[in-house]
């Protein structure tokens, strides 16, 4: 190629795009298809990760908390002889790495009887005042109220159990269980709140006391079985790295909630699976699309294709005008459609999507019924990039095949 | 006078299915520097077959071409696609302009090809644009032209590039007579003016009266041959020069000669009432 051959790549761009703006239609079809792929393949990401997001952080602050730490093994054999033997030093390491969102809990099984019959529990001491900062059990009460600092037996039952054990507020309700030496013990406790969150793990079996009150019931003063921590799922890892360091001679086990539950980590996996299956098909749609349009441009064009070759336009620069249209058309199209899908997310960001009205209630898999989806910039990107890469790769075919073009045969037939 | 175009033995045949169509058979040419050649026959008979293999636009399935000096059959496609921008212009009969081009641009694109800057090639646009007295037309697109101002675009672009030669294929076929008259006498000044070389496929008796040389093509094949200046030595007549054959042949020939010129001269009645 001559050294001043860059007028003539020049020409190639302004070919490019005088040859789509004069098929306006057709042009816009083909940028329209991108950019709603695109778009869609945003709003996508975006409800996705909003759902998981609002999946995931339920289900973390429903009982369970981003991290746990327990004595070693505990979390197999909850017993109470697995507590915790230095709690003042994991409250301090925590406080130290700025971890203030934790709070200490005493957990073993009981037996809930009431006057009528029995209802196995999971029985949970927590500290009203710090429990806030980690669950939002305070707010899946249903009926009744949370726990308070100056309650002294008092007791929070999901509704299930509640209505299992058929008691209601202010009934009294006998908690059989064992203390750390495995001596039966039993306390009648009073009724101030039942749990309906129609999540099967809360609603069902899950009896909560104050942390002082159990503590006293199975004589264990200021021991404790477990620390829950909340945290954001990007630190998760990075603090449970940190923290197994820090506390690696107290015999503890350091859980991430997706440790602790994996089937919902694997079913995110899962889903993002699907997720990754349908942008396939999107990006599939998206070559067809652009293919079909540059495929018909290039054999609607096969004259001028081969007039450009005998007025000494090489094959290469055929080649290169088409993947220029197909660029062309990917640029416009991805414009278009991350203007379209931001402003799509942008707004159901702020107004939710409520699924109420397709799904009915989703508390059961721990989703509210408004999910605000969010936006990942990683994400973004890479779609962003499929899109544009699927476009160029859409313009290699028709390239190809213009530039086997014969000229003769090509101002012939054409 | 120096060949600029020398055929040997060229074989074309084309393909349709399994049934072999014979384009050309056996053509020996030789055109010189600076001819106003017209290549003359019915339809099939192989005009544009010869001219698009002498333009390299199309590759022979036998024999040689020569331009100047240079076996174009020998070359690769990117040879032949760089040769054909700086020796060779076309003119096509259905025009072929760049559509999303002006009239100056689809000049100038030519020159911008050939690596010339985007002013230099559209001030080389705007002087063959004036050569072909269309200047004030070369904002315009083709679509906004005439048949004959489109074609007069055509051999701006064709000339654009500083050809030695062009090859115009049916140049007047999609124009009216008068328009195609201007068209020829566009053509033949330019010859003469410039020296290019012009090899023109027609069936146009306008462009075959024009011809300095005429070249007669049937199946394939040149029968017949008729020149204003010294006939190339490949012709069939030129086997035999006319001052050394015998004196019957050369009455002969000269009566066949003349025959020849009455009838290009004079359009038979069919081809009056046409034009």
């Amino acid at each position: 190629m001559p050294a001043s051959r860059h007028s003539i790549n020049r020409m190639t761009l302004a070919v490019a795009l005088r040859n789509l703006l004069g098929h306006l239609p057709r042009t816009l079809l083909t940028v329209g298809a991108i950019a709603v792929g695109l778009a869609s393949l945003i709003f996508l990401w975006s409800f996705n990760e909003g759902l998981h997001q609002n999946m995931l952080g339920n289900f973390q602050r429903a009982i369970i908390g981003s991290v746990q730490i327990h004595h070693e093994g505990f979390f197999q054999q909850p017993e109470l002889s697995g507590y915790i033997r230095n709690p003042q030093k994991v409250a301090e390491v925590l406080e130290k790495n700025g971890l203030n969102g934790f709070s200490r809990r005493l957990e073993s099984f009981g037996l809930a009887a009431s006057d009528e019959t029995t209802e196995g529990v999971m029985l949970i001491g927590m500290d009203p005042i710090t429990e806030p900062r980690v669950t939002e059990l305070e707010k899946r009460i249903g009926i009744g109220r949370f726990l308070q600092p100056e309650d002294s037996y008092t007791l929070i039952l999901g509704a299930t159990t509640a209505n299992n054990l058929r008691v209601k507020l202010g009934d009294q309700v006998i908690i059989v269980g064992y203390d750390r030496y495995g001596v039966m013990v039993a306390e009648s406790f009073t009724l101030i709140g039942i749990i309906t969150s129609g999540e099967m793990g809360l609603d069902r079996g899950m009896a909560l006391t104050s942390l002082e009150t159990l503590q006293e019931m199975v004589d264990m003063p200021g021991q404790v079985t477990t620390f829950a921590i909340n945290l954001p799922e990007k630190r998760i890892d990075e603090t449970v790295s940190q923290l197994k360091t820090q506390l690696q001679d107290e015999s503890l086990e350091i859980m991430p909630w997706h440790v602790m539950f994996p089937v919902m980590k694997e079913w995110v996996t899962l889903h993002n699976g699907f997720l990754y299956l349908f942008i396939g098909v999107v990006l599939f749609i998206v070559v067809a699309g652009e293919l079909n349009t540059l495929l018909l441009s290039m054999l609607e064009r096969t004259r001028e294709f081969g007039v450009f070759m005998a007025i000494g336009t090489t094959r290469q620069e055929v080649a290169a005008l088409l993947i220029t249209e197909a660029l062309f058309i990917g640029i416009l199209g991805t414009i278009t459609g991350l203007i379209l899908g931001l402003i799509t997310v942008l707004v159901t960001g702020v107004t939710g999507i409520d699924l109420s009205i397709l799904l009915g209630s989703t508390s059961r898999f721990y989703v509210d019924p408004l999910i605000y989806p969010q936006l990942e910039l990683d994400r973004l990107g890479i779609t962003i990039s499929a899109i544009l890469i699927a476009s160029v790769a859409a313009g290699l075919y028709p390239a190809w095949r213009a530039s086997l073009l014969q000229p003769a045969e090509a101002i012939r037939n054409g | 006078m120096t060949s600029i175009i020398k055929t040997h033995d060229l074989h074309k045949c084309y393909w349709v299915g399994t049934m072999p169509h014979p384009a050309l058979h056996g053509i020996n040419l030789d055109i010189k520097q600076g001819e106003f050649a017209v290549l003359a026959g019915r339809s099939g008979s192989g005009k544009s077959t010869l001219l698009n293999i002498i333009g390299a636009l199309e590759s022979a399935d036998s024999g040689s071409v020569e331009v100047f000096g240079q076996n174009i059959l020998e070359m690769t496609q990117d040879q032949r696609t760089r040769f054909r921008l700086h020796n060779i212009g076309f003119v096509f009969q259905a025009y072929n302009l760049i559509r999303v081009f002006s009239a100056r641009e689809n000049v100038a694109y030519v020159c911008q090809l050939q690596g010339k800057s985007k002013e230099e090639s559209l001030e080389i646009a705007n002087h063959w644009l004036q050569e072909v007295e269309i200047e004030h037309l070369g904002y315009r697109r083709p679509d906004q032209l005439s048949g004959g101002q489109q074609q007069r675009v055509a051999i701006a672009r064709a000339l654009a590039s500083d050809p030695k030669i062009i090859l115009a294929d049916e140049p007047t076929a999609n124009l009216d007579t008068q328009t195609g008259r201007n068209l020829i006498h566009l053509m033949q000044d330019l010859n003469q003016r410039l020296g290019t070389t012009f090899l023109i496929s027609s069936h146009d008796p306008d462009v075959k009266e024009a011809a300095s040389r005429l070249i007669k093509l049937a199946d394939g094949q040149i029968v017949d041959e008729w020149s204003t200046i010294p006939i190339p030595p490949t012709s069939i007549y030129s086997a035999c020069p006319v001052q050394n054959m015998p004196l019957k042949e050369r009455v002969q020939f000269k009566i066949k000669r003349l025959i020849r010129w009455h009838q290009i001269r004079k359009p038979s009645k069919k081809n009056r009432r046409r034009s």
